[in-house]
């Protein structure tokens, strides 16, 4: 047990810094160099990153990096955070989004399922565009949580040959037509999060052309309810023949209890 | 005999001789292989056929080897299988190596088909639940593997007596209900059909395009509708009559025409040609002759108009403009004022120019603009003209500012009438929408309904025909309607079969759980018994530590407790186990099955009690107003078992106290609840805000701490909560229930993904409901509020 976990950290160590070397060797100036996950992590958590959500612990591999208000980003940060190969997620929440270097985003645009997790930011046209530019082979995802994404970045976002998922949630500036667009260009789509949309069913059976769906996310949408989606979602099974992971419903509850006098 | 041809490694077929290929097709069965013994069982599989005619099941196992089974004379099941040598042996099935064989026999034999504890239902329970090192999964397979097979085989036999003939009542009932079912929607169909003929009296299907459009002029003959039509029309009619540029440049014309006396325009020419034209009718003039003095009319005026127009005179403009400058704001200042822009708003309104705009006081940006349009409409004089006589220039000026301010009103009225239009469309596009969905849905349910295939010869050709019928369809000839109607017997036959096979699949699986608790209770007393008895050499040994034969009896029996103490906590923890995952099972189907849930409903919504069990939307509903309740009450029964009622009675308790509002099934006061059942205990409510912190790890990270510090035995966690459009709070409560081994599994009603996920405060970041990645986590963007538990 105690070897198989050293074993583990050394070989994350070995995979690690071989894949810095690489990258030394490959650019001029050159990144930051870092003698294991240790180091890494005392760097980013001195620029205020946040890793893996509650903070790193030793032995953990870093799979998230988020940005937050207190994050002291400086221009390449996003080339060393890139090329982390454990990275899963990199996370913006409240922040302005900085401008990013060709490096950084040729970097990030090329790690296979990478996730790019935007909540309450605003988005240009240009960083999302240029993202999907530099992707070449590998597998992206997006998810939007109350930004103000558009229909001009969804149709870049198009571009992704590999877009393995999308998710738009709670506030944005798309609209319908952009989804059936959207869905035309990607078959490589297997999971699709959409809430909180004046939609019509229109956009459920776009969505449910897409033919490699794993699980969806459709809640609350003002315009159909929830049966029907549903319905639509035991049709596209029938259709596939597999299971579809699919959250629906939403309900919610009034509790109207008096909160005790020490704790409110 | 038959069954000694199959025996002898012959073909199944002389088995089966005499049986109907359907019966044949139901009783075959795929099934994992005896679990009776220690052996990894995945990955083996048997195939049994019954044939009730001769009262014999056959069974295969995966090498192909055979067995028979058989009631002899007296009733009793017996086995006939080849030995190694290849003799046949014929003797009594020991029901611990035969396990699942002797319980298909049984149901089989009752005209059921029967269940089976399958071992990847324990596996796929069990995943990462740990017990001071050793896992759950572990101690359960352990105990099931080394429980007594006398206990086994009589716990088996007592539940498969329990249970046996429940499965014939079961599928009985689903097929009366699938009958009703199907009677009901052929009657709705009926129904639906007659309303929506009665948009068309015509036939449905054949005139689809008129039904709906007459459908949609039913739907679009409402009052709301009708006065968007007129205001549509009146907005039109106002924007027409407008004075714009076009209308200026033809009155400038006429003055210049009428200034010259030449009283010809294009009036006079429709006059002319229509006097002319009865003329030719009389046949006093040819057509010929009239097109030709039409024309020349037309040249004429043309050649006059080019000729007037070429040189306009300085009273003619000033006439023009005059008389458009007069018209074009009848009600003067006060109607020009709307149209004017704040800044301009500003401008005008001190004593000089008295809310006027004047040409001074128009941006030169506009000015020049509308002095270019006017100019290329023909309507501004000459340079030479506009700086010799002052009045016309004025009189221009003015035409300027009017014609800006004309345009801005064309403009807003041409908006106007485009929303008003937009509003016009979505009503009749949702009308459209709303009657073509309705007629497409019969149509489809029509087709399901009543639709077959019928294959019969054509008397005129020979050759079989076959074609998609509509059974009720009165143009069908005697024979083809004989076999329309055993098409759709035939059809309603396998959708009731459908939902049979659904019902037995939903029946299998209950009873293989509930087999599997037994089992797991009959092994646990049976460990625990065995690990505290104590033999006959130990009570001689101790007699002279203890003489007292009670004394003695008790100190031996303390002594086993003690020395067993770990496997018998392992043991008893079990129970808790099974415990919290009968919660994590009923936040899904507490709200599906029953009659008194159904008559809480009817009570908020007025309707009477229907059936027994619940539609999934009358599930979903409670469920979404009920999950405060739900979590209240598992954390309780967490809490004080056997003190708290069931779910239903307690709900009953809550209504009847006033505890849950009828209007909208909230509620109330769950610190009034907690208090009354916990005052008992010596205890009471207890909440815990979560809000003072601000991001989501900083809250699930406290949430984490309180538990590992306090260990509740269990709490409800307020997960998210919003204000709504109408400014209500509505949110989302789920319960946590501590497991032995100090992680809490989730409870939620709602997400089924997030239900039955282990929550481990030690480790928060693994735990789904602490993640915040949307692939993983529902809640992954919401803030949990507070958490009630016990103090």
């Amino acid at each position: 047990m105690l070897n198989n976990y050293i074993f583990k950290i050394s070989s994350y160590t070995v995979i690690f810094s071989l894949i810095l070397f690489l990258n030394d060797c490959n650019r001029s100036n050159g990144i930051k160099k870092f003698k294991d996950t240790s180091e890494l992590n005392i760097f980013l958590k001195s620029k205020g990153y946040i890793i893996n959500t509650y903070g790193w612990k030793r032995g953990e591999a870093i799979e998230t990096v988020e940005f937050r208000k207190s994050t002291n980003y400086s221009t390449g940060d996003l080339e060393i955070i890139c090329s982390i190969p454990t990275l899963t997620r990199i996370k913006f929440d409240k922040v302005t989004i900085p401008n990013l270097t060709e490096d950084e985003m040729e970097t990030c645009a090329n790690i296979n399922n990478l996730k790019f997790d935007y909540r309450r930011v605003i988005l240009s046209r240009n960083h999302i565009c240029d993202i999907s530019e530099k992707s070449k082979f590998s597998k992206l995802s997006f998810i939007f949580t109350e930004t103000n994404v558009d229909d001009r970045m969804l149709e870049c976002l198009s571009k992704i040959k590999n877009l393995e998922s999308i998710g738009v949630a709670d506030k944005s500036e798309i609209t319908e037509q952009s989804i059936c667009s959207l869905t035309a260009n990607l078959k490589s789509i297997t999971s699709f999060r959409l809430s909180e949309v004046p939609f019509s069913r229109k956009a459920l059976d776009c969505i449910f052309t897409l033919p490699n769906l794993k699980r969806v996310s459709l809640q609350n949408w003002s315009q159909v309810p929830e049966e029907k989606i549903w319905e639509l979602v035991h049709e596209y099974e029938d259709r596939h023949g597999r299971k579809l992971d699919a959250i629906i419903d939403d309900p919610t509850s009034i509790d109207s209890t008096v909160w005790p006098k020490n704790n409110n | 005999m038959t069954f000694f041809a199959a025996l002898h490694g012959g073909s199944a077929s002389g088995f089966w001789a005499g049986m109907s290929n359907s019966r044949r097709k139901r009783a075959r069965r795929t099934l994992p292989a005896n679990n009776a013994n220690a052996e990894p069982l995945v990955g083996r599989r048997r195939e049994e056929e019954y044939d009730p005619a001769t009262g014999q099941m056959l069974v295969t196992d995966e090498n192909g080897n055979m067995k028979l089974f058989y009631k002899d004379e007296d009733g009793n099941l017996r086995v006939k299988e080849k030995d190694q040598d290849g003799n046949i042996l014929d003797r009594n099935p020991n029901p611990s190596e035969y396990f699942n064989e002797v319980r298909l026999y049984q149901g089989y034999s009752q005209g059921a088909t029967i269940i089976n504890v399958s071992d990847t239902k324990i596996e796929r329970d069990v995943t990462i639940n740990q017990i001071d090192g050793r896992d759950y999964k572990t101690i359960k397979s352990d105990l099931l593997l080394n429980m007594p097979t006398n206990i086994k085989d009589s716990t088996i036999n007592r539940f498969n007596n329990e249970i046996s003939g429940n499965l014939v009542d079961v599928l009985k009932k689903s097929e009366d209900t699938s009958k009703t079912n199907i009677q009901k929607e052929k009657e709705k169909i009926h129904k639906d059909k007659e309303a929506i003929e009665s948009w068309s009296n015509g036939g449905i299907i054949k005139k689809e395009k008129e039904i709906i459009a007459r459908g949609v002029e039913e739907k679009l003959n409402t009052e709301q509708y009708k006065k968007l039509i007129e205001k549509q029309n009146n907005i039109d009619t106002l924007k027409a009559g407008l004075l714009d540029i076009s209308k200026g440049k033809s009155l400038l014309e006429q003055n210049a025409l009428k200034d010259r006396f030449i009283d010809f325009g294009t009036e006079q020419i429709a006059t002319y040609s229509k006097l002319l034209s009865k003329e030719v009718t009389s046949g006093r003039l040819t057509k010929e002759v009239f097109n030709k003095l039409v024309n020349d009319k037309v040249i004429e005026l043309d050649k006059n108009r080019k000729e007037a127009l070429k040189n306009i005179s300085a009273s003619t403009y000033l006439k023009t403009f005059q008389g458009l400058n007069e018209k074009m704001f009848p009600g003067g200042k006060d109607e020009k004022a709307s149209f004017l822009t704040p800044t301009e708003k500003k401008s005008t309104s001190n004593r000089y120019h008295l809310g006027e705009l004047n040409y001074e006081l128009l941006s030169t940006k506009e000015k020049n603009k509308m002095d270019a349009k006017l100019e290329k409409a023909g309507l501004k004089p000459s340079a030479e003209v506009l700086k010799t006589n002052p009045e016309i220039k004025n009189a221009y000026q003015k035409l300027i500012v009017n014609y800006v301010l004309k345009e801005r009103e064309i403009l807003s009225k041409a908006q106007e009438s485009a929303l008003n239009q937009k509003q016009i469309d979505a009503f009749k596009n949702s009308a459209i929408k709303e009657v073509s969905t309705q007629v497409t849905s019969l149509k489809a349910r029509e087709k399901a309904a009543f639709e077959v295939k019928i294959s019969y010869k054509d008397p005129a050709t020979g050759k079989i025909v076959s074609k998609l019928v509509d059974s009720r369809d009165p143009s069908l000839n005697a024979e083809q309607s004989k076999l329309a109607k055993k098409a759709l017997a035939e059809k309603e036959e396998t959708r009731i079969l459908k939902e049979r096979d659904k019902v037995e699949k939903e029946w299998k699986a209950n009873n293989d759980r509930i087999l599997e608790q037994k089992l797991i209770d009959a092994a646990s007393e049976a460990r625990i018994k065995e690990l505290t008895s104590y033999s006959q050499q130990e009570w001689v040994d101790a007699m002279a530590e203890q003489p007292d034969p009670d004394k003695r009896a008790k100190m031996l029996e303390e002594r086993k407790l003690k020395e067993h103490a770990a496997e018998i906590r392992e043991i008893q923890s079990i129970s808790r186990y099974k415990i919290v995952d009968s919660y994590v099972e009923s936040a899904d189907t507490i709200f599906k099955q029953t009659k008194d849930l159904k008559f809480l409903l009817s009570l908020e919504t007025g309707e009477s009690i229907k059936s027994e069990t619940l539609s999934e939307a009358d599930a979903a509903y409670l469920r979404s107003k009920w999950c405060v309740a739900v979590s209240t009450w598992n954390m309780l029964k967490s809490n004080f078992g056997d003190d708290i009622p069931d779910f239903i009675p307690f709900v009953k308790e809550m209504h009847s106290k006033g505890w849950i509002k009828n209007s909208n099934m909230e509620l109330l006061r769950v610190d009034n609840i907690m208090n009354h059942y916990a005052k008992e205990h010596g205890k009471g409510f207890d909440r815990v805000s979560l809000q003072g912190l601000d991001t989501r790890a900083d809250r699930y990270n406290k949430l984490a701490n309180e538990l590992i510090e306090k260990k509740p035995e269990s709490i409800t966690l307020r997960v998210k909560e919003e204000v709504d459009e109408s400014g209500n709070t509505r949110g989302h409560t789920i319960s946590l229930h501590r497991l032995p081994n100090g992680t809490y599994k989730v409870v939620d009603t709602s997400q089924p993904s997030i239900n039955g996920s282990i929550f481990d405060p030690a480790n928060v970041e693994e735990s789904p409901l602490g993640s915040d990645d949307d692939a993983i986590n529902p809640y992954y963007n919401k803030l949990p509020k507070a958490y009630d538990n016990v103090k």
